[in-house]
């Protein structure tokens, strides 16, 4: 086990935990959508700690990590996107007052 | 020319006919009604004409139906059959006369009727054993509706009882026609008779089911209780059809089916058969003593009328002598014949009282002789032909009977004790009807009309007819019943 | 042939002419009668002169209808149309005013027909047929008057106690004809041991019942509700002598046994019925007991073996008490009653009448030189030669002497007293009667003939017979003029003027146990009702309970299962909150158990 490695991937679990705590208890939209973006970047930690240290000659994976990103960000606007039209409508993003899909 | 067919099946096409129609008023019901069943009389008159052979059957009409069973559409006559076809065809003319008094549904009625006429003529001349079936069956559901639909006060409860009752009964009929089947290969009832097909144990069994089927519908005594009910309640035409053609179902199949068919066995059964004759006749005749009903009364006499039938049949089959067994079968067939006429007159004169004066019990009555001499002489008539006064239609046959009892099975003997019985109890009924001080109730009762007087007059002549000279009868009778004694 | 016919078909062609017709009823019926009586001369001539005239018709097969006019049965043929046509004369004037006279005289010309049938019948069949034929003309004739209080009672009581009878004569027949093998009556006179005497016994029980015997007597008096006419004819000289002739056609076939017991009965009859005569308070009454007792003669000469003189007695009897009848009807017209109060000094008002039932009733009480003396004394000669003497000839004797005393009684009782007022004259009644009266009185000296033609032998009797029949008739005469019935009777008055109805009689011994049993059986159809319907409760109760088992047991199976699938969905649905926080908790933890599960298998796999 290289060391760096399990302070890197150590990292990326602490970042997860963050994020996922986050999503699950924060009750604003934008809120839940940063601990997402954390979780992502855990996600990204991760996959950069094992190309780093396991695999440094794959190239494709310096691609990966910029592809993520992009979709990071776009589904950062997105979200942000709906933060704003639910924003306009209800005049909150409390989710707590989301219970539409309610079964 | 196929006249058997003609015959059978005019009555239920007419019928249809008249459902067509588009005006399905009471008189052109009834026209049709008449028209079909005055027909259907000629024909059997025709058919009577052409004659029968002594020893098989006569005028065969057959289309096979599925010649691997054996199974086909196969109507004849001989000398057991074509009485009754001529009883049939002759009652329901007249009952079809009568009833063109029936103003509601009229309709309905009449085509009821003519489904029965059908029925009644195709059971007495199928030769085929599911043919057989099949008619007797559908009498049943004629006969219900008549019941239910035109009857008295309860019924419902006694279209229902005789319904069940009798159709319980049949089941039995079935199972043996199988196993006649399944012994012989085919359901040619001529076949069964020429060959019957069963032996022993398999024989027994089936003249066990046979005869309970018959002894429901004669009825013999015990399971005859649904006979009072179904007349009391049915409407007279009804009754009379009942009475005089649907009984007579019974004994034909008793010695079509279960005399001719299984003949060993019935010889072996011969003396329990006598002892249920015996017992019907008997307690018919103190069951009949005991009614205040008048419908009810006559009713119970058909008991015991159809009694001696039965035994005239035993004693056919007990005997050793061929002249006596011939004797005891012609008597019995004599006997169908004659209660058809007598009894059914008996009905239609206790309808015609009963329209008149809406009751039908005994001490309502009295001293009606003189308001309506026409009724009351032609009930006198008829209730000493009932009680088997010589020169009157039961007497030639009471007499065959009793006379092949007592030289066969003496101690039988015993129920010629009814002659008595049914003397008092008509004496009885006419004493307190007819005779005595006129009861002022009825002091405006009206005699009986043109139309009553058509129905009853040929009957009255028929009885004394019968009871005189019934040589051209019993010539008929005789043609099978000689050979059948050998 | 043409004697036979007429014979026959005159009085049934006179009827159906009467019914059809319906007009001039007296005049039609004389016709018939008239022609009848002619032709009834006819074939008693042929017969004299040695020849048998007959007649096949054709009935049932092997059991054809024989007619046979021998000296004996043309003998009977003449009897009984002579008498018919007497009495019919003597109905035109006696049923002159009455409305329904149309009614009367065409069953009265079928009686006739039927009773000329009877005795010219030739096999066993016709014999029974008109035996019956008889029967229902005699309830159609005592009913006469319908309307009336006891009529139809009396008349259904007359029919049923001879249909109970005939059961003898059917059983007797069938017995016959079985063993012969044919129904002719001379062919079965053959038969003999236990056969013969069965049938004797039975027959014996049929004749009582016709005849009016002891114990079957009651009818006969009952019987007088109908037309005076109708009892002149029927319920003296034809219908009532039936059972005697059956017994005297059969009497060479029965054997000791049967000829005992024939005696008895007849024996103990002419006592009883003589005294029942003698208490009688009715003229009718009085005669028709008289009837019973004399034919109790007849049956004591056949016990005693001696047809012949059965035979001789039935035609006097015939004649005289026909005459009696006669007499009495006038007599009724006159006081519209028969009671024997109402009825003193009715024979003052009518001389003529009177005297003619006077010559009559001496007639009967053997007196010479008319016909009973003689046939009386072949009688009690007979009965004193016959082997059970001992016990016939007293009887006979008794019944002689009671003869004689209540007919003087009558005429005692019709002499004295007020005449009333004066009468009309009654021609017809009085030719009719008159005829009758003639023949009562002349008819002994035809016997002899008559015997030779019958080719029987009747000994002349010693003189103590002759003797002892006059004496007997003229101690009864004396008694019966001098003394009233109440002292000649003594203690047995009321059982006689009760008709000696013992334990109640048939009412209580035949026709309250035939209307229990009746009773019995009616309640036993109920049961057997009650039955057929439980069968039909326990069928329904078993399709109740199919009906059951499917709605609870196998619906409630499978409505269960529905129930509880939709309520495990009602518990899924909670997990449907709409909370994102929860979707999204719930998407990881799945995610985390995918991971784990993933990561684990291969460990297991």
């Amino acid at each position: 086990m290289i060391p760096e490695l399990v302070i890197a991937l150590s990292v990326g679990a602490a970042l997860f935990g963050v994020g996922l705590y986050g999503a699950l208890s924060q009750t604003n939209l934008v809120m839940i959508i940063m601990g997402v973006e954390l979780v992502l970047a855990a996600a990204l930690v991760n996959m950069v700690a094992f190309w780093r240290y396991l695999h440094p000659d794959v190239t494709a994976a310096k691609m990966f990590v910029l592809i993520v990103m992009a979709v990071m960000a776009v589904e950062m606007a997105v979200g942000f996107g709906i933060a704003i039209a639910r924003f306009r409508s209800r005049g909150s993003v409390e989710m707590e007052e989301a219970r539409e899909l309610k079964g | 020319m196929p006249l058997l067919t003609i015959a059978t099946f005019l009555p239920i096409l007419a019928g249809l006919a008249l459902m067509a129609l588009p005006d399905r008023s009471a008189r052109i019901a009834h026209g049709v009604s008449i028209a079909a069943t005055g027909a259907v009389f000629l024909i059997t008159l025709v058919i009577w004409a052409r004659g029968i052979t002594p020893g098989s059957f006569a005028q065969i009409e057959e289309i096979a139906w599925i010649p691997a069973i054996g199974a086909a559409y196969r109507l004849g006559v001989d000398g057991l059959s074509l009485p009754l076809v001529l009883l049939t065809s002759l009652l329901f003319l007249l009952s079809a006369i009568y009833s063109a008094r029936v103003s509601e549904r009229a309709a309905t009625y009449v085509v009821l009727m003519l489904m029965l006429e059908t029925a009644s003529l195709g059971t007495f001349m199928a030769l085929d054993g599911l043919l057989f079936y099949v008619f007797f069956e559908v009498s049943l559901v004629g006969m219900y509706f008549m019941i239910v639909g035109w009857g008295y006060e309860d019924r419902q409860r006694a279209g229902l009882m005789f319904f069940l009752y009798t159709l319980l009964g049949s089941l039995p009929l079935l199972l043996a026609i199988i196993a006649l089947y399944l012994g012989s290969g085919t359901f040619d009832m001529r076949d069964w008779i020429d060959a019957p097909p069963l032996a022993g144990i398999a024989a027994m069994l089936a003249l066990i089911a046979m005869l309970f089927t018959f002894a429901v519908k004669i009825p013999a005594f015990p399971v005859h209780t649904w006979l009072p009910a179904a007349h009391v309640q049915a409407p007279t035409a009804g009754s009379v059809i009942l009475a005089g053609v649907m009984l007579k179902f019974g004994t034909y199949g008793l010695v079509r089916f279960a005399y001719q068919m299984t003949p060993e066995a019935f010889v072996q059964a011969g003396q329990v058969i006598l002892a249920f004759g015996v017992v019907s006749a008997l307690y018919g005749a103190f069951a009949a003593l005991a009614q205040t009903d008048l419908k009810k009364m006559i009713a119970y006499t058909s008991v015991n009328h159809m009694g001696y039938v039965v035994m005239g049949v035993a004693v056919a089959a007990l005997a050793t002598d061929p002249r006596i067994r011939t004797i005891g079968l012609d008597g019995a067939t004599l006997q169908m014949v004659s209660h058809g006429l007598v009894t059914g007159a008996l009905f239609f004169l206790v309808g015609m009282l009963q329209d008149r004066a809406h009751s039908r019990g005994l001490g309502e009555f009295g001293g009606l002789l003189a308001r309506v001499p026409w009724l009351g002489w032609a009930f006198i008539l008829s209730a000493f032909a009932s009680l088997g006064l010589p020169g009157l239609a039961h007497f030639p046959a009471e007499f065959q009977v009793f006379l092949a009892t007592l030289n066969v099975a003496p101690w039988a003997i015993v129920a010629i004790l009814a002659i008595v019985v049914t003397a008092a109890l008509y004496l009885r009924a006419i004493g307190a009807v007819f005779l005595g001080e006129a009861n002022p109730k009825w002091a405006e009762m009206p005699d009986l009309d043109g139309r009553e007087k058509l129905v009853i007059v040929p009957l009255l002549i028929l009885t004394v007819l019968v009871g005189v000279a019934p040589g051209w009868l019993i010539d008929i009778i005789h043609t099978t019943m000689a050979s059948l004694g050998n | 042939m043409i004697w036979l016919a007429l014979t026959l078909l005159a009085p049934l062609g006179a009827a159906l002419a009467v019914f059809g017709l319906r007009r001039a009823p007296g005049v039609i019926a004389l016709a018939g009668a008239g022609l009848g009586l002619l032709g009834a001369f006819g074939l008693f001539a042929r017969a004299a002169g040695g020849a048998e005239v007959t007649a096949t018709l054709p009935f049932l097969p092997d059991l054809p209808i024989l007619l046979v006019a021998g000296p004996l049965t043309a003998t009977l043929a003449l009897v009984v149309a002579t008498v018919a046509a007497m009495v019919l004369l003597y109905a035109t004037g006696y049923m002159a005013h009455d409305p329904e006279k149309l009614r009367f005289f065409g069953t009265m010309l079928m009686f006739v027909a039927a009773m000329e049938l009877l005795v010219l019948s030739g096999d066993w069949i016709t014999l029974l047929a008109a035996w019956e034929l008889i029967g229902f003309a005699s309830y159609l004739l005592i009913g006469f008057w319908y309307s009336r209080e006891g009529v139809p009672g009396a008349a259904m009581r007359a029919f049923l106690y001879t249909r109970t009878a005939d059961l003898g004569l059917y059983i007797a027949a069938f017995l016959l004809i079985g063993l012969a093998g044919t129904s002719e009556i001379s062919a079965t006179l053959a038969t003999a041991g236990t056969p013969a005497l069965i049938a004797g016994l039975l027959l014996l029980f049929a004749a009582m019942g016709k005849s009016a015997q002891v114990p079957m007597q009651d009818w006969l008096m009952r019987a007088m509700a109908g037309p005076t006419p109708v009892s002149a004819l029927l319920h003296s000289a034809t219908l009532v002598a039936a059972g005697a002739i059956l017994l005297i056609r059969t009497a060479p076939m029965l054997p000791d046994g049967a000829l005992l017991a024939v005696g008895l009965v007849g024996g103990v009859t002419a006592v009883v019925a003589g005294l029942m005569a003698l208490a009688a308070g009715d003229l009718k009454r009085l005669l028709a007991a008289s009837t019973a007792s004399q034919y109790g003669l007849m049956l004591v000469a056949l016990g005693a073996g001696a047809p012949v003189a059965a035979l001789l007695h039935l035609i006097a009897h015939a004649a005289i008490k026909s005459a009696l009848f006669l007499g009495a009807g006038v007599f009724q017209h006159d006081r519209d009653s028969t009671d024997l109060e109402a009825l003193a000094g009715a024979g003052r008002a009518r001389p003529g009448i009177f005297a003619g039932f006077a010559l009559a009733a001496l007639a009967l009480a053997g007196l010479p030189p008319m016909a009973a003396f003689f046939s009386k004394d072949a009688i009690l000669a007979a009965a004193l030669d016959s082997p059970f003497a001992v016990w016939l000839l007293p009887l006979a004797l008794l019944g002689s002497v009671l003869t004689g005393a209540y007919m003087a009684r009558a005429l005692r009782v019709l002499w004295t007293g007020a005449p009333g007022k004066a009468a009309d004259p009654a021609p017809l009644m009085s030719a009719g009667m008159g005829v009758l009266v003639a023949l009562a009185a002349t008819l002994g000296f035809g016997f002899k003939p008559l015997e030779a033609m019958l080719s029987a032998h009747v000994p002349e009797p010693a003189w103590i017979i002759p003797a002892m029949g006059l004496a007997v008739g003229l101690i009864g005469l004396a008694l019966g003029w001098f003394f009233q019935p109440a002292r000649l009777l003594g203690p047995l008055l009321g059982p006689a003027s009760e008709g000696f109805v013992i334990a109640g009689g048939m009412q209580a011994l035949v026709a309250r146990p035939a209307l229990a049993l009746a009773a019995a059986c009616e309640r036993f159809e109920q049961r057997l009702l009650a039955a057929v319907m439980a069968i039909g409760r326990i069928n329904l109760s078993i399709g109740v309970g199919a009906r059951r088992m499917d709605k609870d047991t196998i619906d409630a199976a499978i409505f269960g299962l529905v129930d509880r699938a939709i309520a495990l969905g009602a518990r899924a649905r909670r997990l449907q909150s709409g909370f994102i926080h929860r979707e999204m908790a719930l998407t990881f933890a799945g995610i985390a158990l995918v991971v784990g599960v993933l990561l684990v298998t291969p460990l297991y796999l």
